[in-house]
């Protein structure tokens, strides 16, 4: 009797312990019948033994050590860059802090975009008789026929870009110096508020 | 990979460093052992086995830990591949000895254990890595598929072609016992 490929597969899978319940019964039951299927077994299992001796063969004991220092240099070198990393975070997360927080404070006390008051401007052109407070000016460079054809006198605000908020007009030059006079006290006193860090209560304006 | 009742991590690098350092003494010779099965005079399976252990240890968030074991020696496994796969590594010339291999062992070793050496390293390399984690590490065909990342039937198609492979390249050196194959009925 001849032993094919399939049975030599079906005898390795055997010697593997591969085999389910059912086939292994089948398969022994064969042998009683197939003294051929047993001497193709006997043979595999020599082979097999001669690997097996093989593979014992290459057994080495060194290498432990090595590979163990390994892992503990890698551990360590894990532990190091966490702890790094911590610390970064906790100085990053204090600068954007005070980053944030000098930022609020500019904001806060800095030049604002639009106007707030008087307090805010400049004076686009002097003239002698204005208040002594720059961000108020009468506007005497109106051309003569303007003033003529209107009559009065114009107080001008502007901003510290030289931009005209607010202009008032006054039939009388008195009225006009008296307007500048009393919104660059105002204005004097609100910029002494500010610096002295002081609050009012009343108020006379 | 959070850990549960049906899952294990090591919570820290110092926990992970001592569950692998207990993983690696309990089957370090199993695992070097594999590795120099695998990649024979082609690599050093220390080396192997050393960058194996530590690829698991830098990824070892992805893997439950209950069976260190078994991830250690995949680990080997594939890292023993992966060194074999093209480009081609720097061969050592057969003329050179193991770079393993001690005075003793030399002496003990016999022909016809050289042979069979020989001719495992001359195996295809999955066939080869299939013929060390059966025979070797006893596992079966599912985990061994799991291994290589392959199919059951696969597997067996492996070991069956290893297996006639080793047979026909020592036919010379081991004595048959009396077997007729189907081949050589039909060429009588």
């Amino acid at each position: 009797m001849s032993v094919s490929e399939t049975d030599l597969e079906l005898l390795e899978t055997y010697l593997d312990d591969q085999l389910s319940a059912e086939e292994g019964d089948a398969l022994r039951r064969r042998f009683a019948s197939e003294p051929a299927l047993v001497g193709a077994m006997d043979q595999l299992r020599q082979e097999r033994e001669l690997r097996r001796g093989v593979f014992a063969s290459m057994e080495i004991d060194g290498g432990t050590d090595q590979v163990v220092r390994a892992v503990r240099a890698a551990a360590t070198k894990e532990i190091v860059r966490g702890t790094r990393m911590r610390i970064w975070r906790q100085v990053s997360a204090a600068a954007a802090c005070l980053l944030v927080g000098t930022f609020a404070g500019w904001l806060a006390r800095g030049p604002a975009s639009a106007p707030t008051g008087p307090s805010d401007t400049r004076v686009v052109a002097n003239d002698p008789h204005a208040s002594p407070n720059p961000n108020i000016s009468l506007i005497d460079d109106e051309p003569n026929e303007r003033r003529s054809a209107r009559g009065g006198y114009n107080v001008s605000i502007t901003d510290d870009f030289g931009r005209v908020l607010a202009v008032q007009h006054f039939d009388t030059l008195n009225e006009a110096r008296q307007f500048s006079n009393d919104l660059g006290q105002w204005q004097n006193k609100q910029r002494q508020l500010r610096n002295s860090n002081i609050k009012l209560i009343g108020d006379e304006f | 990979m959070p850990n549960n009742e049906r899952t294990f991590q090591p919570s820290s690098p110092e926990e992970a460093a001592e569950l692998f350092e207990k993983a690696v003494r309990q089957h370090s010779r199993r695992l070097h052992t594999i590795a120099r099965a695998i990649v024979g005079h082609r690599a050093s399976p220390e080396d192997v086995v050393q960058q194996a252990v530590l690829n698991l240890f830098q990824h070892r968030h992805r893997y439950d830990w209950r069976e260190p074991g078994g991830l250690l020696k995949r680990a080997v496994v594939n890292e023993a591949l992966r060194l074999l796969r093209p480009p081609k590594m720097a061969m050592v010339s057969d003329e050179q000895p193991d770079q393993s291999s001690t005075p003793v062992e030399g002496m003990i070793e016999n022909e016809t254990t050289r042979h069979v050496r020989d001719a495992i390293a001359k195996l295809p390399d999955h066939f080869r890595a299939a013929l060390v984690l059966c025979e070797y590490e006893n596992l079966s065909y599912v985990e061994i598929a799991e291994a290589l990342n392959a199919s059951v039937p696969q597997v067996k198609t492996w070991l069956h072609r290893a297996r006639r492979q080793l047979a026909r390249m020592l036919e010379p050196y081991v004595a048959p016992k009396d077997v007729q194959r189907a081949e050589q009925d039909s060429s009588s």
